[in-house]
């Protein structure tokens, strides 16, 4: 039976007085993991664990089969890392700084210049490459902070904030950067990010901590599944449509422009076209609620309640929250 | 990579990414990695004019003598087999003392001149270029990762934090050594192929090769942990270079005004100037003559100082990158 | 494309500017313009603002920043003019009192608390009762506990709501945040987002520039799009979609019987292309509002019931994409 990727026990991290990281337990398999948490929740602190950069005060990490504490320098030839504010020497050109660090991390200096051509190539660094790093622009530094993060072929790659700075056509370059990371190139990508939206899009696993500790750790599709109401957006007339449908016997309420219909059966949907047909309504958008991770930190901290309020204490054999 | 598309009259190969299946060669690699990077960058290889200027100036500084030296022979000739080695030198604070005594003891050469240049003094003749070299260059090696915060992708890699200390300071180490050595070997070798009899006057200068060996490697050590730990703490170059430059000419300073006393011989204990030139003078066996001869710094003791003084700079230079932020 | 709002009459100059604030746009901009001597940063930018709050959106570069500051009054127009509430805003401290700036780049005293930094701008505004109006500021924005700390020890999140703090202290009329969720996590995001409606449905004007525009497009009533350094088009993005004619919408419908539906459609000259896939029909059509209009009634008429109405391209990152992409 094949361990998961990563595996965390019981992982506690205490500086002094403040703790850091409260006894969390986690099986992650291969896949796009979306890591969330408020500022100061812990997640700078796990990445650091998973780097093997830093020992948990008690419990284990478990990366690839190594022990991150113990084997620390082993895991980090297998794991690449995007930092998420600035760190690139000016004065260095793309092509060298990547050859340079690929070398850093074991790669021999043939395979290392191979690679290194290779990772720009596929991060969309051309001509730029060869130019110094100093007269990037921001898109251009994240695509090389990416591409020293894959150049040696890691089988975990941990992004941190990866869109930071972007405007919107490089964030969207970026997202899609990522997800064929993940998928075809087969790495496994935790993704740490305050921006919701694009971890729905992009990831298909999701941890949330907060305060130290596991909020929830489940596949996004359970987040981010149907409500259970229809809605229904018409250009105007938003409050007649409601009444309407109220006069039939269905649950409306509503929100903007938009009429959210309990779903009480088939019979639904007709319900809804005529009304808007009578009504001579424009019908811009039928569809499905849906949850959003939004929803998660907007509850509060207990959140949805069919989640797991707090961690099995069972012992370590037991799995939490496996994916299927 | 998968096997390309192909027909009879053409093939498409796949251009997707491709997995890295060879070596993996560890923390070693990546020491020896930083090491040779390092001492490109030391010498301003692989960058423009104008970072070679420096360390190939002050390089062909520490040639100079051994150049003259031989240029000098070529044209004047060689009048003797006895030892050169012994020769006295002008220049760095303090240091040498004319011929006799020691290794390599023997009749001087005759020619004025060349009695200027020898072995035992070789350090002291050029000990300010290599004091400009660490200057200069230790900034060079450790200020851009901090200023940039670059740390970090180094950090993430298959890299302790002692590794990269440990490779920057063996890279410093080896070009001081490189550059303070390589001349005095030019001049043994060229002094011998000048000579009438090779064989004979190399024979004779081998003896002051073994001190000249030591000396280079002690002023290497001791330069490079004062230069980096400075250096480390002081991202800024020019504040950097500027320290350590403070750090190697003020104790001689503070030490000559506060004339006399115990005070001004104990400054000489952190005054690497003054360490090197007796160390120099230990290994040599050459009797110091200095205006300060009541300095409790004496050359056996200026060895001992020196290696602690390494230890003691490398431990604080450890400390420092430690607990760097990264 | 679009134009910029039609105004009907130019604003009335001959006025004596100590008129009554607001009863005037908060901003107004006509034909405004900033350039470094050939690099032109922004110009011909004209629009007007009341209260709400308006997104100002744009590629790195194209003049966002440049645009706040003109607004906030701290750079001086080349050409052109900028007015808040009626008054010209360089340099006038009646308008300072009435902007507040949370710039993106600018430095915030690691030395100072939050505390204190707020009321340093509490008091540089002239405020009656600076602590108490510090106070107030810090409380709105969820920094009680960490006010008393230096900002040095602040992390990103933390450093930008003193920013904010610091800009609404004196409660301005106009408030401009350049990136103001940067570095904000989830939960401080929808705080920040339903301070700022709030702050709306006072009666402020708000300009919020950002690049994640799917929380542009949640808080924003109307943008204002800027690529390089012009006005491209300003609104509520759903009517700049519909404005955009020459790009074809795209529905996507899922229904009970496609192929039926596709037929009804198919000769209807709103309807410019349909494609039935596996298990969805896909529908291009050049008139929007017909479109949406005609979908229930045709349905209807042909007994389809419809599962699934999706226009793929209305979205706000849509919408910017054709923009800026000309």
């Amino acid at each position: 039976m094949a361990q998961p990727l990563i595996r965390l026990m019981a992982l506690t991290k205490r500086y002094g007085a403040v703790t850091a990281l409260d006894s969390l337990s986690l099986e992650l398999e291969p896949g796009i993991i979306g890591l969330v948490g408020a500022n100061g929740a812990g997640k700078s602190t796990l990445l650091k664990i998973l780097l093997g950069l830093l020992a948990p005060t008690s419990g284990t990490a478990t990366v690839l089969d190594l022990d991150a504490a113990r084997q620390g320098t082993r895991l980090r030839e297998l794991v690449g890392y995007m930092p998420e504010d600035d760190c690139l020497p000016p004065d260095i050109s793309a092509t060298d700084l990547v050859a340079h660090l690929a070398q850093i991390s074991g790669l021999p200096s043939t395979a290392a210049r191979e690679r290194t051509a290779d990772a720009l190539r596929h991060v969309g660094l051309f001509e730029e490459r060869y130019r110094a790093i100093g007269g990037y622009s921001t898109g251009m530094r994240q695509r090389v902070k990416l591409a020293q993060a894959i150049v040696h072929d890691p089988r975990l790659l941990l992004l941190d904030e990866p869109t930071n700075g972007l405007d919107p056509a490089g964030r969207e370059e970026m997202l899609e950067l990522v997800r064929r990371t993940g998928t075809e190139f087969g790495i496994t990508v935790v993704v740490a990010s305050h921006l919701l939206g694009e971890i729905e899009r992009v990831c298909d696993y999701l941890v949330a901590i907060e305060g130290g500790r596991l909020l929830r750790a489940a596949p996004l599709a359970t987040f981010t599944g149907h409500t259970g109401s229809l809605v229904v957006e018409v250009e105007e007339g938003a409050e007649g449509l409601a009444e309407r449908l109220r006069g039939q016997g269905l649950r409306a309420a509503i929100d903007g422009r938009s009429v959210l219909v309990e779903a009480a059966g088939g019979g639904v949907y007709d319900a809804v076209r005529d009304a808007v047909a009578d009504l001579e309504l424009a019908l811009d958008r039928l569809e499905p609620g849906r949850r959003t991770l939004e929803d998660l930190f907007r509850d509060g901290p207990t959140g949805d309640p069919s989640a797991p309020a707090t961690q099995p204490e069972a012992p370590p054999e037991a799995p939490v929250e496996s994916r299927t | 990579m998968t096997a390309p598309r192909t027909t009879a009259g053409g093939s498409i190969y796949d251009l997707g990414y491709r997995h890295y299946e060879g070596a993996r060669l560890g923390r070693r690699h990546a020491f020896l990695a930083l090491y040779t990077a390092s001492l490109r960058q030391l010498f301003g290889l692989g960058r423009g004019a104008r970072s070679k200027l420096i360390p190939w100036g002050l390089t062909a500084m520490t040639f100079l003598p051994a150049v003259i030296a031989l240029a000098i022979t070529a044209v004047v000739g060689t009048q003797t087999s006895g030892s050169f080695g012994s020769g006295g030198a002008a220049g760095g604070p303090g240091v040498g003392g004319p011929g006799a005594g020691g290794p390599g003891a023997g009749g001087g050469s005759s020619n004025p001149l060349t009695s200027l240049i020898g072995f035992s003094g070789y350090y002291g003749d050029v000990s300010q270029f290599l004091f400009l070299f660490v200057a200069a260059q230790a900034p060079e090696l450790l200020g851009r990762d901090q200023r940039f915060h670059v740390l970090t992708l180094y950090f993430s890699r298959a890299l302790r934090r002692s590794d990269y200390v440990l490779a920057r300071f063996s890279a410093l180490a080896t070009a001081l050594f490189g550059i303070l050595l390589a001349p005095q070997l030019l001049l043994f070798l060229g002094r011998g192929l000048a000579a009438d009899d090779v064989a004979a006057t190399l024979q004779a200068d081998l003896p002051s090769l073994p001190p000249t060996v030591a000396q280079a490697v002690v002023a290497a050590l001791l330069l490079s942990a004062l230069g980096l730990a400075i250096a480390a703490f002081s991202p800024r170059r020019a504040y950097a270079t500027a320290a350590i430059i403070a750090a190697i000419i003020v104790p001689p300073i503070v030490a000559a005004v506060v004339q006399g006393g115990d005070l001004g011989g104990l400054v000489r204990f952190i005054s690497v100037s003054d360490v090197l030139d007796r160390t120099a003078a230990w290994w040599f066996g050459t009797p110091l003559v200095t205006s300060d001869v009541s300095t409790p710094l004496t050359p056996d003791r200026a060895v001992i100082v020196a290696v602690i003084g390494t230890a003691i700079l490398l431990v604080v230079l450890l400390r420092r990158y430690a607990r760097i932020a990264a | 494309m679009s134009q910029p709002p039609d105004r009907s009459q130019p604003p009335d100059r001959t006025q004596a500017p100590d008129r009554q604030p607001f009863q005037t746009p908060s901003v107004e901009l006509v034909d405004a313009a900033r350039w470094y001597g050939n690099v032109v940063a922004v110009s011909g930018i004209s629009f007007a603002l009341g209260p709400g709050i308006t997104g100002l959106l744009g590629p790195n570069g194209a003049g966002k920043s440049t645009l706040l500051h003109l607004i906030a009054g701290l750079l001086r127009p080349s050409a052109g003019s900028v007015r808040i509430g009626g008054r010209a805003a360089w340099r006038d401290p009646e308008v300072y009192r009435q902007v507040g700036l949370v710039a993106e780049r600018e430095a915030v005293p690691g030395f100072l608390s939050g505390h204190d930094f707020v009321l340093l701008n509490a008091r540089l505004q002239g405020l009656s009762d600076p602590l108490a109006a510090a106070r107030r500021a810090i409380e709105l924005v969820d920094l009680g506990p960490a006010a008393a700390r230096p900002i040095a020890t602040y992390s990103k999140g933390m450093r930008q709501r003193a920013k904010v703090a610091a800009a609404l202290v004196h409660e301005p009329r106009v408030l401009l945040l350049d990136e103001p969720f940067n570095g904000l996590d989830p939960r401080q995001r929808l705080h920040l987002m339903g301070l700022l409606r709030t702050m709306a449905a006072e009666g402020r004007c708000i300009v919020v520039s950002s690049h994640i525009l799917e929380e542009v497009e949640r808080v924003a009533e109307r943008v204002l799009v800027v690529y390089a350094g012009r006005l491209a088009a300003s609104g509520d993005f759903r009517q700049l979609r519909r404005l955009m004619t020459d790009r074809p919408h795209t529905f996507t419908l899922r229904t009970s019987d496609d192929r039926r539906l596709a037929s009804r459609l198919v000769a209807d000259p709103a309807v410019e292309g349909v494609e039935v896939g596996r298990d969805r029909l896909t529908i291009r059509t050049t008139d929007f509002a017909a479109f949406t209009h005609l979908l229930p009634r045709l349905a209807r008429e042909a007994a389809v019931s419809l599962f699934e109405v999706r226009p793929t391209d209305e979205s706000l990152e849509s919408v910017f994409a054709y923009l800026v992409a000309r």
